[in-house]
């Protein structure tokens, strides 16, 4: 039987047991100076090789995201801390990096790669290149249809696919968005989130749609996209208190288990209703 | 060698176009050529040999999104445009893409672009090389230390003068969103600049440019120094271009 991963975030050290009670398949932490994210929400590599101990002793996977913009200058020092923490056992590396990649594809002895939907991969002609580098996994982009990632799919079955199925928010291209992100109560306040007030030809205003929809709950339909050949299912949210992702897990859990036993054309009505109603 | 790359070319901005001391101009819409040419893209070949029979060299810009719903149609039009004679090099912002041109086009420029540049940006020597490795052959670059950079790995670099300033860029249009979610006539929505304030928690106030929100060129004026380097000028209008080309012959005097 199929088999589907949850994947779910840990950003602070001291938050690590509360995810792991909920027993996903893996969780994903950050590489200290290596994120797209605040620093306070990456791991040492102390703290890393200590949450390896955590995690293989309950059979959950631990991968670490590498995924801000590696300088020359600091290539060699963040290779080499991968390397150590491949050595410790880290299952998986998030790269989204070409170049990191393609050093990386001869020199890991243990851990995957899986390359990070910031890479903007869109097409199987870009999936066929990171295949030859060793890349496992793709994370799928944001923006792609239901249909391309089907097409990517069944091209290259014996890879490993991972959608955000919680928390993501991004509406837009990953990184040309320069819209400002703000927090409030530990939750990112996103501007295209906000209400927005369009000025006609006339000069007159009329309120306008917001430019980023309420993101769709992956977990409600999860049935189409498990039927689309993803297999991994991940929760976004480094940033926010562990806390606020335990009810994720679970709820991400009991679809997967409900769509397991064959409802997946249930979900995919469900979504097109859904659609409509946001569209209209 | 001096290049031009307009948002829009109508009948008359290539007439005008021929005026100036180009080298070569940049045709290809990064989002949707309507945008760009009156006639969805129709025209283009016909654009194409105008400028070919005044020897202009033809540098076709590829899309920003080349998701396999259109790989096929893009490679080809590449291919038809390489076999036939009709351009000299390709822009491109995907690296799949890159390969597949590489691999039928052996002897074409393919040049690594701009908003490929931002969406992955290249910070280290290893993701250049990586490029090159599968067929990007040159490189737009913002400033001259990032074409020196470039240079001394033996590739070529493009200068952008008027590099791309945006607040967002989605795969759908902001102007049908708000306007026209089904219809296929746009209205052209994105040439008409309209405003969009923001309110709530910033106050931004932006306009909607079809894709992207606030598009607007910004030019780092040391560019127009430069002599050691190709050069783009991108610009929304003929009338713009021109400026900037003179700026760039009187401070070369």
């Amino acid at each position: 039987m199929q088999k589907y991963e949850i994947l779910a975030p840990v950003g602070n050290y001291i938050e690590i047991n509360t995810i792991l009670s909920e027993i996903p398949d893996a969780i994903y932490v950050g590489m200290k100076g290596a994120t797209s994210r605040p620093a306070r929400t990456d791991f040492t590599n102390e703290e890393i090789k200590s949450a390896i101990k955590l995690c293989h002793a309950k059979d959950i996977g631990i991968y670490v995201a590498v995924n801000s913009n590696i300088l020359n200058d600091s290539f060699n020092s963040q290779l080499d801390s991968i390397l150590e923490l491949d050595e410790a056992g880290v299952d998986a590396f998030i790269i989204a990096d070409y170049g990191l990649i393609s050093t990386l594809s001869n020199k890991l002895k243990k851990a995957e790669i899986h390359a990070s939907t910031l890479l903007g991969v869109y097409n199987i002609e870009t999936v066929r290149l990171l295949k030859s580098y060793g890349v496992k996994r793709i994370i799928f982009y944001a923006n792609l249809y239901l249909d391309e990632m089907i097409k990517i799919i069944s091209s290259f079955p014996e890879l490993d696919y991972e959608l955000v199925a919680e928390g993501g928010t991004c509406f837009n291209d990953i990184r040309q968005c320069r819209l400002p992100h703000i927090v409030s109560e530990n939750e990112h306040i996103l501007t295209c989130r906000s209400g927005c007030i369009l000025f006609d030809d006339n000069g007159l205003p009329r309120k306008g749609k917001m430019i980023a929809e309420h993101p769709c709950r992956v977990a409600e339909v999860i049935g189409i996209y498990m039927a689309a050949g993803i297999n991994s299912f991940k929760i976004e949210g480094r940033t926010v208190p562990a806390t606020q992702r335990v009810s994720h897990i679970r709820d991400l859990k009991n679809n997967i288990k409900r769509f397991e036993n064959g409802q997946p054309l249930n979900s995919y009505l469900h979504y097109i209703a859904r659609l409509r109603r946001e569209l209209i | 060698m001096n290049y031009v790359g307009l948002s829009r070319y109508t009948k008359e901005n290539v007439e005008q176009l021929l005026k100036l001391n180009l080298d070569g101009v940049v045709l290809g819409d990064l989002l949707c050529n309507r945008k760009m040419f009156p006639y969805d893209g129709t025209e283009l070949v016909e654009i194409m040999q105008i400028f070919k029979n005044k020897n202009l060299s033809i540098i076709y810009q590829t899309p920003m999104y080349v998701t396999d719903r259109i790989f096929s149609e893009v490679l080809h039009k590449i291919v038809y445009f390489h076999e036939k004679n009709l351009i000299n090099a390709v822009i491109v912002q995907d690296i799949g893409l890159a390969s597949a041109v590489a691999k039928k086009c052996k002897d074409l420029i393919i040049i690594w672009g701009r908003m490929g540049y931002a969406r992955t940006p290249i910070v280290n020597e290893s993701t250049l090389l990586f490029y090159m490795k599968h067929g990007v052959n040159a490189f737009e670059c913002k400033n001259e230390e990032q074409a020196e950079y470039v240079t001394e790995i033996h590739s070529t670099a493009y200068l952008v003068y008027g590099y791309p300033k945006y607040l967002t860029i989605n795969r759908e249009c902001y102007y049908r969103l708000e306007y026209n979610a089904f219809e296929d006539d746009c209205g052209m929505g994105c040439l008409k600049h309209e405003k969009m304030l923001l309110s709530a928690n910033q106050e931004i106030e932006t306009s909607i440019d079809g894709y992207a929100l606030g598009w607007q060129y910004v030019y780092d004026e040391r560019i127009r120094k430069t002599t050691t380097y190709n050069r783009i000028v991108y610009a929304d209008s003929y009338f713009e271009a021109s400026k900037k080309f003179n700026e760039i012959a009187v401070y070369n005097k």
